[in-house]
């Protein structure tokens, strides 16, 4: 298979080098990724302020790898418009070093790359992992070994014209698999003011781990089982629309 | 009724003051906006490491009244959290309206759009949004080209505050570029069209030899893929009717889901 990896952490991340190292025995690999990290990037793409740059390096044998200086929804674009000669099978995003579930996945890079990859129509999977110390290689060639034993299920799973998002908790059992929705919960996020000493005002954010209220953990969603030790597996679809709430919608009465 | 324009474009684009002007006449209204365009941000936020810069503006003038103005450093998803999370915190605005955006969000252009990804997070917050944008024109709009979308707005602002749509949705209002509001054909409720917009990119070389890539948005059909029947919206909206979707943030693909777990339970 020919896959394209990206991710959020930037191309030397110790999470996307595990995976190449790893998917190269059996694939053709290549990576596209951010040259610096882009946390919280979400489905941004550089459009109207600035051109984007690729650099190849030469870090791994058997890998083509470039930098963006750009985001990861960029490094997708860009791949598949002009890096890549010819268009990969799966697009692989990750592994991150934080879960992306909820609501969290529009904020994040990582499950946004995935999603412009299944926009542009190719199949793709989003990887996070919940892993305590950033640097820590070992863990992820544990999440990677895995990718690579299950890689075929993962792709049969991958729903037509969408994304399957892949969670995996700090210990990871190859034996606990867990097909779950998304996390509905109510971010309320606090600020802190504080002004400098040239007088301007700046808000800091409070609890920037945007964790879920109580409630969320009793839905049996994707945070429930992460925190019971699965791995979580995420449908997603590309098209927005509630289809319950049209017939409200028209009862609200809104004309010209 | 306390609402919340936001805007990415600044404070005294005509697409805020127009829309700022029509609804303050019966409401309270408090205006924020972003410095200097900020296309195609989506849902993207600063973490903890950066703090949002942001500047509350005294002498915000419209109708001839002051009203409250912040002006913010940051992304548009930021920019609402900020507002909703401290400044508005103890009055929750009863809507948020985001726009008037110069460009319109179809397919799958809801991702990426700053302006969805302002009424995303204002649901995220639970507080009722809609995000209202018309087609693009190149240098902006004038007041005058803006007025019919701003009036319609504002006849209509009660009900969409007071929709019960559920707390996972948002409203995305397109609106056709008219030169009055009797131009207008009526209102449709429809899906998001299967048209959507691709990033291509436009390859260049500086002087040193090394290339660069400018990013062109094109606009694809993607009904092939998505196994869609093509939907009217867009076919109403060419004849001047004003469209609306419920879209939500709840995008776990449930069909797919129930077949996995009915997999697992064998």
């Amino acid at each position: 298979m020919k896959i394209l990896l990206t991710n959020e952490a930037g191309c030397f991340h110790p999470g996307i080098v595990a995976l190449a190292k790893e998917l190269c025995k059996d694939h053709r690999v290549c990576i596209v990724a951010p040259l610096t990290k882009q946390v919280g990037a979400g489905h941004s793409l550089t459009v109207d302020q600035r051109p984007l740059h690729a650099q190849q390096w030469f870090v791994l044998d058997s890998v083509k790898m470039w930098s963006v200086d750009g985001t990861p929804c960029d490094c997708v674009a860009l791949a598949l418009d002009k890096l890549l000669l010819d268009k990969p099978d799966l697009i692989i995003s990750g592994i991150d070093y934080a879960n992306n579930h909820g609501n969290m996945i529009y904020t994040s890079g990582v499950v946004s790359a995935a999603v412009e990859g299944a926009i542009q129509g190719i199949k793709s999977l989003a990887l996070s992992a919940a892993i305590a110390n950033e640097k820590k290689e070992r863990c992820y060639r544990r999440v990677a070994k895995f990718v690579r034993r299950k890689l075929t299920y993962l792709a049969t799973k991958i729903p037509d014209y969408g994304v399957l998002n892949v969670n995996f908790p700090e210990k990871v059992k190859p034996r606990l698999v867990m097909p779950a929705p998304l996390t509905d919960g109510i971010l309320d996020n606090e600020y802190e003011i504080e002004v400098n000493p040239f007088g301007s005002t700046f808000a800091w954010m409070k609890n920037p781990l945007r964790e879920f209220g109580l409630d969320a953990y009793d839905q049996k969603g994707d945070l429930y089982w992460l925190k019971q030790g699965y791995i979580t597996l995420t449908p997603l679809k590309l098209d927005l629309l509630k289809g319950e709430a049209l017939e409200t919608l028209q009862k609200a009465g809104i004309k010209l | 009724m306390n609402i919340l324009i936001a805007n990415v474009r600044n404070l005294e684009s005509p697409e805020l003051k127009v829309l700022a002007g029509e609804l303050s006449k019966k409401h309270t209204v408090t205006v924020c906006s972003l410095e200097g365009p900020s296309r195609q941000k989506g849902n993207a936020f600063s973490y903890s490491g950066f703090p949002i810069k942001f500047k509350q503006i005294s002498n915000y003038v419209v109708n001839g009244e002051k009203i409250a103005a912040y002006k913010f450093q940051g992304t548009p998803a930021d920019m609402i959290s900020v507002m909703l999370g401290n400044i508005m915190r103890h009055r929750k605005p009863h809507l948020v309206i985001c726009g008037i955006s110069n460009g319109i969000s179809l397919g799958t252009d809801v991702f990426c759009s700053s302006n969805i990804g302002m009424a995303m997070q204002a649901a995220f917050s639970n507080v009722p949004s809609i995000s209202v944008g018309v087609p693009m024109q190149i240098g902006g709009h004038s007041e005058a080209e803006l007025l019919p979308a701003a009036q319609f707005i504002a006849k209509n602002v009660e009900k969409f505050a007071k929709a019960k749509l559920p707390t996972d949705t948002f409203l995305n209002i397109t609106i056709p570029a008219v030169k009055k509001y009797d131009d207008f054909q009526g209102v449709g409720i429809s899906s998001m069209d299967n048209l959507t917009k691709m990033t291509r990119y436009l390859e260049k070389v500086d002087c040193k030899g090394n290339k660069y890539y400018w990013a062109q948005l094109v606009e694809r059909d993607t009904s092939a893929k998505t196994k869609a029947s093509p939907t009217a919206g867009m076919t109403y909206f060419k004849k001047n009717y004003i469209i609306m979707a419920p879209l939500t943030y709840n995008c776990t693909d449930m069909a797919s889901l129930a077949e996995m777990q009915k997999e697992m339970a064998k």
